[in-house]
């Protein structure tokens, strides 16, 4: 239905030369197309990793300044002059973005507002390239009705490649970075080198609108590459409906046809601009395709976000991410200590517990912490905990509130770099590696508030666990390459036979922010595994479950431990559910490691029961 | 009389009616208790009845006044204090400052005295923040910021306290301290609405219990008859560890 809409628009803009010469008219529709390549470029950015810019006017001055050295100072074929428009916007866009990407939000618009007004500066500067204030003239002009037409397809195929792209690996990369940086990290993604590619795309579309702008107007100078411009793209964008594949034609429409009815108030353009931008803002947060979309029972958004979302989630995503280590590599003593894995394997002891073939957990350790000590502005947080993980079994971690049991998992998983001491899985030393590392190398874990990606189906949440950083080449996303689109299909047919084991399925295509609390755990469980971790670990996985629901997180621990599912870190405080399934107990207390044994030698143990479980339990 | 009374309350989200005609009564002093599956509308109701949700059909009165439709902040000052379910506390500021922002919302005893004499009072009922006073209540763990969130409630001097999952990531311990304190706190003569997973303590504590099941009330009485009831046996206290610790 949508796609014959689409193809009827599509043929109806084709037609517009033939029906009428009026050269006014198709001026105005070649700049509708113009902004839709920009903004459709812009969405990848905004709409799907959630970043703002302020300053694509610079690319679309450096596409349209490319395409204009091209042809008038070297004298080459106009036709060369919009694929190099896309490259030399896209590289410096690549450029820019590794180095603004270091900050995000806010930061990040006000970066690229710099970087606006250094292009514009060098526009103005560097005359013998640009002409200075005065510009390039005499670019190759086609006629109008033609270059309308080659306007209007690569609008029509931008839109496209966006279309593509959302649908592919990288589009839920995208948005998973959006919702949630730190859970993304934690499948195994970068989001720093996620948002670069997203920037550098959303450049490159800059770039190719501005090469063309270049061949339409047959002449460019800096005036029209200003912040207003940025600020019109934006506002495009967002008018029409950010993360919308739909919304930046709408924007562009509106944003370019209204004004031309509007000639005689042109002196207050600007003041049209922002009473729209308030008005997008206020009453059309999802823009105008969102206002317009019928409303689906699922339809959630940013507008009925409630029981969602809530803030102390938010707060806690960042407060986590914060303490995003900095990538600190170290060359040296990386691999040499591959063989000597954790070498006493000392014999577990623990076949007491009655489910389970324990006997296929050798005693092989997967991971050794030794000595790792950490404090927060004073607190230990961690002190001296030594442990070792096995390859496979559960261990549960329990211990008083503010015992450090969260910290560390956020040790093990790398969004914590010990102070002291050393964390090896496998043999490789993996303490202070960033947290997508530690993921690529099989460690998975969950949070202690769910982390879903809100914008993603529940069936793209474990999809983007499967694919973890295989995104493959973005390019090919974006042209929707039929090998993508297979192992896409493959990823959506693991995603969901993961999410039929647990018990999810029929909630496959709902938004993940529309979960209940607790079949967000899930999902988030779900979600890990789909890693396929060698380590699992869990944060409070039962809080906030009934009973019912924690009997049945309790099957399906057991099911995953006697299917040969991953090695699990349990940190849980409901007891029943780490007596029923742990094989052994470490208990924190003060960042330190007070008892470690069988669930049985545990609960007698005087001093846990002293710090943690109260007379008698 | 009855503090809060809600008659035939419908809310949900967007298109999604979540709330489908609930209708439930507190007395003053008492400890009411909402039992049901995730989902089944709980936190929705807590956030209607506080005015975080605007609800779309039915009366809230609170000590006899109509309070529904208010923003969340004058329903907060007539008297009604909400612990939100994922804390919500302020990361960037200090744990005293969280809780003396918890005292903005009463309307009399704001002098120096009283307020200090209350921070008192919550650092006794959770020992553990006394040690963190000063420090950012971002750096807390997720249980301390738990018992953060109630003592902040506690700090409004409210007399309705409606508590979502109070022993949400708590320990053992902490989890029995805490009901201790609401069951202290209600002998002080606060009126409470808890909503907990952990049915069995709950409605051990509580004087009256509702069953919610998809939005609607499905079942009501004293706690000893809801407690009685085989359908909440077997389906909200089916554990025995849960039981046996209520005992």
């Amino acid at each position: 239905m949508a796609r014959v809409l689409c193809a009827g628009l599509f043929v109806a803009a084709a037609a517009l030369p033939l029906l009428t010469g009026n050269t006014y008219y198709l001026y105005v529709a070649s700049s509708v197309g113009l902004l839709t390549i920009v903004t459709a470029g812009l969405n990848v950015l905004v709409g799907f990793t959630g970043q703002i810019s302020l300053g694509h006017a610079g690319f679309y001055a450096i596409g349209a300044y490319a395409a204009g050295v091209t042809s008038v100072r070297l004298g080459l074929s106009p036709w060369l002059g919009v694929p190099l428009a896309i490259l030399v916007a896209a590289a410096v866009g690549a450029v820019v973005a590794g180095a603004a990407l270091r900050v995000t939000g806010p930061y990040l618009a006000m970066v690229t507002i710099a970087f606006g007004i250094i292009v514009e500066g060098i526009l103005v500067e560097w005359v013998a390239v640009t002409g200075g204030p005065g510009g390039i003239f005499n670019i190759p002009k086609p006629p109008l009705g033609q270059a309308y037409w080659i306007i209007l397809a690569v609008a029509a195929l931008s839109l496209i490649l966006v279309a593509n792209l959302r649908r592919s690996a990288w589009g839920r990369a995208l948005l998973a970075v959006k919702g949630s940086d730190v859970a993304a990290e934690s499948l195994g993604l970068s989001a720093y080198y996620v948002r670069i590619v997203a920037f550098t795309v959303s450049a490159g579309f800059a770039g190719a609108a501005g090469g063309l702008f270049a061949h339409l107007n047959g002449y460019i100078s800096p005036d029209s590459f200003g912040l207003q411009a940025s600020i019109l793209f934006l506002l495009a964008l967002l008018f029409g409906g950010e993360g919308r594949v739909a919304g930046p034609l709408l924007g562009s429409v509106v944003l370019t046809v209204l004004p031309e009815f509007l000639t005689a108030l042109t002196d207050y353009r600007l003041i049209l601009y922002g009473s729209l931008l308030m008005v997008s803002i206020y009453w059309l947060p999802q823009g105008l395709v969102g206002a317009l979309a019928p409303r689906r029972g699922e339809e959630t958004g940013r507008g009925g976000a409630g029981e969602r979302g809530s803030r102390g989630e938010e707060a806690q995503g960042r407060a986590c991410a914060e303490r995003q280590v900095e990538p600190q590599r170290d060359p040296a003593g990386r691999r040499e200590e591959q063989g000597s894995r954790g070498a006493g394997e000392r014999g577990r002891d623990e076949a007491q517990r009655p489910r389970g073939p324990e006997a296929q957990g050798t005693g092989e350790t997967l991971l050794t912490v030794e000595g790792a000590s950490l404090a927060f502005g004073g607190v230990a947080a961690l002190a001296d905990v030594s442990l070792e993980i096995p390859v496979s079994g559960i261990r549960a971690v329990i211990g008083p509130n503010g015992a450090g049991k969260t910290t560390l998992l956020n040790a093990l998983s790398g969004f914590y770099a010990p102070d002291t001491g050393s964390i090896r899985l496998n043999g490789t030393p993996v303490a202070g590696r960033p947290p997508y590392t530690i993921a690529r190398l099989g460690v998975s874990r969950t949070f202690q508030t769910a982390q879903v990606f809100g914008e993603l189906t529940v069936l793209e949440n474990v999809a983007v666990g499967v694919a973890g950083p295989r995104l493959g080449s973005v390019l090919a996303a974006l042209a929707g390459a039929p090998w993508t689109r297979r192992a896409d299909e493959a990823i959506r047919r693991q995603a969901l036979s993961l999410l039929d084991a647990g018990g999810l399925a029929e909630w496959a295509a709902r938004p993940a922010d529309a979960l209940p609390a607790g079949l967000r755990r899930r999902l988030e469980i779900v979600r890990a595994l789909a890693t396929a971790p060698r380590l699992l670990l869990l944060d409070e996985p039962a809080a906030g479950l009934s009973p019912a629901e924690i009997a049945e997180l309790d099957a399906y621990l057991i099911r995953l431990k006697t299917t040969g599912g991953p090695s699990v870190v349990l940190v849980e405080h409901h007891m029943d559910l780490v007596m029923a399934v742990s094989e052994h107990i470490t208990v924190l207390d003060y960042g330190r490691v007070i008892a470690s044994g069988t669930p049985d030698a545990v609960r007698a143990n005087p001093a846990v029961i002293e710090a943690y479980l109260g007379a008698a339990a | 009389m009855n503090a809060l009374t809600i008659a035939g309350l419908t809310a949900g989200y967007g298109a999604i009616q979540v709330l489908q005609g609930v209708s439930l009564a507190i007395a003053g002093g008492t400890i009411v208790t909402i039992v049901g599956a995730n989902g089944a509308g709980k936190t929705t109701l807590l956030k209607t009845v506080a005015g975080v949700l605007h609800p779309w059909r039915g009366t809230i009165t609170l000590n006899g006044e109509e309070i529904g439709g208010h923003p969340s902040y004058r329903v907060a000052r007539r008297g009604l204090a909400l612990v939100p379910e994922g804390r919500g506390i302020f990361g960037d500021q200090t744990v005293r400052e969280n809780l003396l922002l918890g005292a903005l919302a009463r309307r009399e005893g704001r002098d120096p005295e009283s307020v200090g004499a209350d921070l008192e009072r919550c650092l006794g009922l959770f020992p553990a923040l006394r040690d963190r006073l000063d420090g950012l209540a971002g750096g807390l763990s997720g249980g301390q910021q738990q018992m953060l969130a109630v003592a902040r409630g506690l700090m409004a001097r409210p007399r309705v306290l409606l508590l979502d999952e109070p022993s949400l990531g708590l320990s053992p311990l902490f989890v029995r301290q805490i009901f201790d304190a609401i069951g202290r706190l209600r002998a002080e003569g606060l009126t409470i609405l808890l909503v907990e997973q952990m049915a069995a303590q709950a409605l051990a504590l509580a004087d009256r219990a509702y069953v919610m099941e998809r939005g609607r009330i499905v079942l009501e009485g004293t706690s000893a008859e809801v407690r009685e009831n085989p359908m909440v046996l077997h389906a909200y206290l089916g554990r025995t560890e849960d039981a046996k610790e209520a005992r």
